[in-house]
């Protein structure tokens, strides 16, 4: 049965329940419905924003009528839960549950969301968003190129059945499709070096992942043992891409005889696991968790075997030879968690627990070979006609994957005392080790973690707690370190301490107040070149203050500080002399206010409002030290490197017309700031000087995402409501 | 297409099936009465009462008690506390072994026992409320969220109220669409308890993020390692002032591990950012690196174009 079948079949007997329901439902004495629905509107002013795609990100922001219907349904024996919302727009939500108690459960949903990311966004190439874009170029005029929206839609549907009969004994089917259709921004570069400029294309998006699982099992207060199988499968319609590359045969600069590049697209693939789920009630206040999951994904991809290449005067498609011809993706995990957690003695709470994940990649491995004197840039390794090992400097030009694994084993203990019933003191002891093949850095990489914890509640009013922990990461690196060797950030030894503070405090029924502070810290001393150090330190303050029933308010303010240094190494290969070394340190600050309430105004008059400003400003400083050679050339610091400032504002209010209508109007106002020097001043074009001769061909040729993402926006909206 | 539509089609009219010969709605608890408690506990009452755990609400105390504990004394004698009184002066352990009495089977509780929650001494009524209220079942804070077009309460604005730092990416620039409702804190985590870091619904990681972003999951020609090994190498899962989620801005991301060829030189040809002409850089503006290396998860494309990641 293949996974459309089973689709079919899941949907299809959930269905049969459904249909039973209504007799169900009938003969459920007392089985009471209630609900309400909602009709309005909003209308979005966006005061001559120039992209608007940051605003609508997420949220559907046009102009136009807004809806939602919830009913609830309550019997002794049966209930419903329906809600959905905007229908007919881009985020519609939709949801139903129901069941009996005990028996048997279902549910449907179905998500809608549209992830924006530029409105009028600009392509010298037609056929945006299609498998085949193409264009005359060089075309550095962006007011001739091509507008469009950068866009896709998102939609995750789904449903649930699951039937236990008042028994332990449970059986459960979930089905489930997410689809995204629309386009989203990619770029590849053009000629056979990094200074060749790059495109950025509207790729067009439109897959789907379909999902299918059974769960079957037993489930009581002592015992749990459950059996799930899954089937996932990613489908793309659309995983070649034709689109014409500016740089390659450029020579006539009339547009004509350019080449037409090949990118690729995610292929299809497919994921298949088993997992067995289990818990057992042991002596000792303690239980026994267990975890075994085993999983097979895979994608097959019929190999490309040429390439467009040339040089800026002219083109040619090379051809070379891949061995396998299909490439068959298959990567296996097989994963298993054991905890044991149990109170020995009063006041003592311990667990112990393991955890392994075994990556096995059992992919094909592939070779690329048959490279020439015109082709050697196609190929990684080797020279042409080289008679050395395959694989080698020497050896023949070849290009040949290598499929990465690896195993993870982490092991732990946690010890907690309660010496009073108002103290608790913890500690733990964490490792992880992990062991790989293929890694250029490291094939193996020891993590420690120790933790020591102080929680305190011995006021009535007041919850105090101090953290503690320490973390240690040792690699076994493959090659020695020359001083300007850069170890993976991922797999470089490290110290790291983390502090964590936090107090909450409620000195009367109406107040409540909480502080957290965190400050991590990490260093990387053995990495002669690459990050050097880390920190971040977090301060979160909130308050809530009010009675539930009336005028109730609550604020945060927080502020986070993080900085990276590195240092970059740039040293001569033949003599092995050190040239020069720059330094960087990076700053990212974020700060922010929320503010919230809710009032009660009048006896038929609620007034809700909410404030959010956050800010975030990002720098880097640049040092430089000479060395065998002088520094390139003067270092100037970065102030505007990812500052943005966003204010929201929404006040409403609910005037209650009878006992069973209410009336919502609203207004709510955003500004965002943006401030960025990767993009400003934005340029459509790079380098953004003027461009002549040949030169052209290496024209860089952006989408406009970014260029503008500030924006001010003013919603009004008016909801009538109606319960019954 | 046509048969996604028929399979909805059919599910909706089924349920409106259900709903159309549902017997006349009746007002007030469906078990026909109220206890004793209603007098001085009304709003609890009232609350109750149209939830799941109210379709045992009768005019005794039975479904009081169950939760409460013996309510006898506290019936002749108000400033006597009932069993469980639910206030500070019971442990977090105590609070949940009321809901745990009834609960402890459910399935998805199977892994309490292991959760971080248990451990760090969070009880049921932390989140949940079973006298109604709003947001599943808890009276929530007034909310300090920017317009949105939801109209329904957010999972993580219960959550937020004690993971702040969650809270507070959650506002960044670039953040996964949980303030605008689109994805729940749920969809990753298993409040109830895991057996994985963080309590994620997945083995890793990689195999939880997979499971939205299956063009991701590979497996390609030509991998790029540390996706391979946990997308939290690069990415922030909640919010990141970076776009894409990443942790630190690209170049300074890929130099963490990238130190040779040009990538010391992303700057500009000679590093030099800001200088007189900009020296405007494909290595630096707009997305850096990615600008080139695009398929900076894995790629199928041949040769060194695939190696390299850049078709």
């Amino acid at each position: 049965m293949d996974i459309k079948q089973s689709t079919t079949s899941a949907v299809l007997i959930a269905c049969l329940f459904l249909l039973a329901a209504p007799a169900a439902y009938a003969a459920d004495g007392g089985f009471s419905l209630t609900g309400s629905y909602t009709l309005g509107g909003q209308f979005v002013d966006t005061q001559d924003t120039v992209d608007e795609g940051k605003m609508r990100e997420y949220r559907d922001l046009t102009s136009g009528v807004l809806s939602a219907l919830g009913l609830t349904g309550r019997g002794s024996n049966y209930y419903l839960d329906f809600y959905g919302e905007n229908v007919g727009r881009k985020d519609m939500f939709l949801d139903l549950r129901g069941g009996s108690y005990g028996s048997f459960k279902y549910g449907l949903f179905s998500d809608s969301m549209q992830h924006f990311f530029t409105t009028d966004a600009r392509t010298p190439y037609s056929g945006a968003g299609t498998l085949n874009q193409t264009a005359k170029l060089p075309n550095l005029d962006p007011s001739t190129w091509n507008v469009y929206d950068l866009a896709y839609k998102r939609r995750s549907d789904g449903a649930m059945f699951e039937l236990s009969l008042d028994s332990p004994w449970y059986v459960r089917a979930d089905v489930g499709q997410i689809s995204f259709d629309g386009n989203k921004l990619q770029a590849y570069a053009q000629g056979t070096g990094s200074s060749n400029g790059f495109v950025d294309l509207a790729v067009p998006v439109d897959f789907s992942t379909r999902n299918l699982s059974f769960e079957s099992g037993y489930s009581s207060k002592k015992l749990h043992l459950a059996l799930a199988y899954l089937d996932s499968k990613f489908e793309n319609d659309d995983e070649i891409l034709h689109w014409t590359n500016g740089y390659f045969g450029n020579d006539k600069l009339t547009g004509t005889d350019l080449g037409i590049d090949t990118s690729y697209l995610p292929s299809d693939n497919q994921l298949k696991r088993w997992s067995l789920n289990g818990l057992v009630k042991l002596p000792l206040s303690s239980s026994l968790a267990l975890r075994y999951t085993q999983s097979e994904s895979t994608s097959d991809v019929t190999l490309a075997t040429s390439q467009l290449i040339g040089t800026a005067t002219a083109k040619s498609t090379a051809p070379f030879l891949a061995s396998p011809a299909v490439f068959n993706g298959k990567v296996d995990y097989d994963t298993w968690a054991l905890t044991w957690s149990a109170m020995p003695a009063e006041g003592f709470d311990v667990r112990l627990y393991a955890l392994d994940l075994k990556r096995e990649n059992k992919s094909t491995d592939v070779l690329f070979s048959g490279f020439t004197t015109a082709t050697t840039s196609l190929g990684c390794v080797g020279v042409v006609g080289g008679t050395g090992p395959v694989g080698s400097a020497t050896g023949p030009r070849v290009c040949e994957n290598e499929p990465f694994g690896f195993e993870r084993r982490n092991y732990g203990a946690e010890l907690a005392w309660r010496p009073t019933k108002t103290n608790r003191i913890s500690g733990g002891w964490d490792q992880i080790k992990t062991d790989r093949e293929f890694h250029p850095d490291s094939d193996s990489t020891k993590e420690r973690r120790y933790s020591l914890e102080w929680r305190n509640t011995a006021l009535d009013t007041l919850v105090a707690s101090l953290k503690l922990q320490l973390i240690e990461r040792r690699s076994n690196f493959l090659s020695p370190a020359l001083p300007n060797t850069v170890w993976s950030f991922d797999t470089a030894n490290m110290d790291r301490q983390v502090y964590k503070a936090g107090l909450d405090y409620t000195p009367t029924a109406k107040l409540d107040l909480s502080a957290e502070y965190y400050y991590k810290k990490s260093e990387y001393d053995d990495s002669p070149s690459g990050r050097q150090a880390d920190d971040r330190g977090e301060i979160y303050l909130s308050s809530v203050y009010g009675a539930q029933d009336g005028f109730r308010v609550k604020a945060y303010v927080d502020y986070e500080k993080a900085s990276t240094d590195a240092r970059l190494v740039s040293r001569n290969s033949t003599t092995g002399a050190v040239n020069y070394t720059v330094f960087t340190g990076i700053e990212d600050k974020f700060e922010a206010f929320g503010l919230g309430f809710d009032w009660p105004a009048q006896e038929r008059l609620l007034v809700t409002g909410a404030a959010s400003w956050n800010r975030s400003k990002g720098a880097v400083d640049f040092n430089g030290l000479a060395g065998a050679a002088a520094l390139p050339t003067t270092l100037i610091n970065i102030t505007n490197y990812g500052n943005n400032e966003r204010l929201a504002l929404n006040l409403n209010g609910t005037y209650e017309i009878t006992g069973s209508w209410d009336l919502t109007a609203g207004l709510a106002y955003e500004d965002v700031a943006f401030d960025d020097i990767q993009f400003d001043p934005y340029s459509y074009v790079l380098p953004p000087g003027p461009l002549v001769g040949p030169a052209q061909a290496t024209a860089s040729y952006l989408s406009g995402w970014y260029r503008d993402p500030e924006y001010k926006a003013t919603i009004g909206y008016l909801l009538a409501k109606h319960t019954f | 297409m046509r048969h996604r539509l028929l399979y909805w089609a059919v599910g909706i009219a089924s349920a409106f099936c259900a709903l159309t010969l549902l017997p006349t709605p009746a007002a007030g608890a469906q078990g026909g009465g109220q206890p004793v408690c209603a007098d001085c506990h009304e709003e609890a009452v009232r609350g109750i009462a149209p939830t799941k755990h109210g379709a045992r609400l009768d005019a005794t105390t039975n479904l009081c008690q169950s939760c409460h504990g013996d309510v006898a004394a506290h019936l002749d004698d108000p400033t006597v506390k009932p069993t469980r009184a639910f206030d500070r002066g019971m442990t977090a352990a105590e609070k949940s072994e009321a809901c745990l009495s009834c609960h402890e089977g459910n399935r998805q509780l199977a892994f309490w026992d292991s959760g971080k929650h248990k451990k760090n001494d969070v009880a049921c009524t932390d989140c949940h409320s079973v006298h109604g209220m709003t947001l599943h079942g808890k009276h929530v804070d007034p909310s300090t969220a920017p317009y949105l077009t939801t109209q329904r309460k957010l999972q993580y604005e219960t959550c937020g109220q004690c993971h702040k730092s969650v809270r507070a990416q959650l506002n960044k620039t670039s953040h996964h669409p949980i303030i605008e409702g689109k994805v729940a804190c749920a969809d990753c985590h298993n409040p109830h308890g895991a057996l994985s870091h963080a309590m994620v619904k997945n083995e890793s990681v990689n195999q939880l993020c997979a499971g939205c972003h299956a063009d991701k999951r590979g497996p390609f020609v030509w991998s790029h390692l540390p996706v391979e090994e946990n997308c939290l190498t690069c990415h922030n899962s909640h919010g990141s002032n970076v776009p894409k989620l990443l942790n630190v801005k690209v170049p300074q991301l890929c130099q963490d591990c990238h130190g040779s060829g040009h990538g010391q030189l992303a700057y500009g040809s000679s590093f030099s950012v800001g200088g007189a002409n900009q020296d405007r850089a494909t290595r630096f503006d707009a997305r850096a690196c990615v600008n080139c290396h695009q398929l900076i998860h894995g790629s199928n494309a041949p040769a060194s174009r695939g190696h390299f990641l850049l078709r």
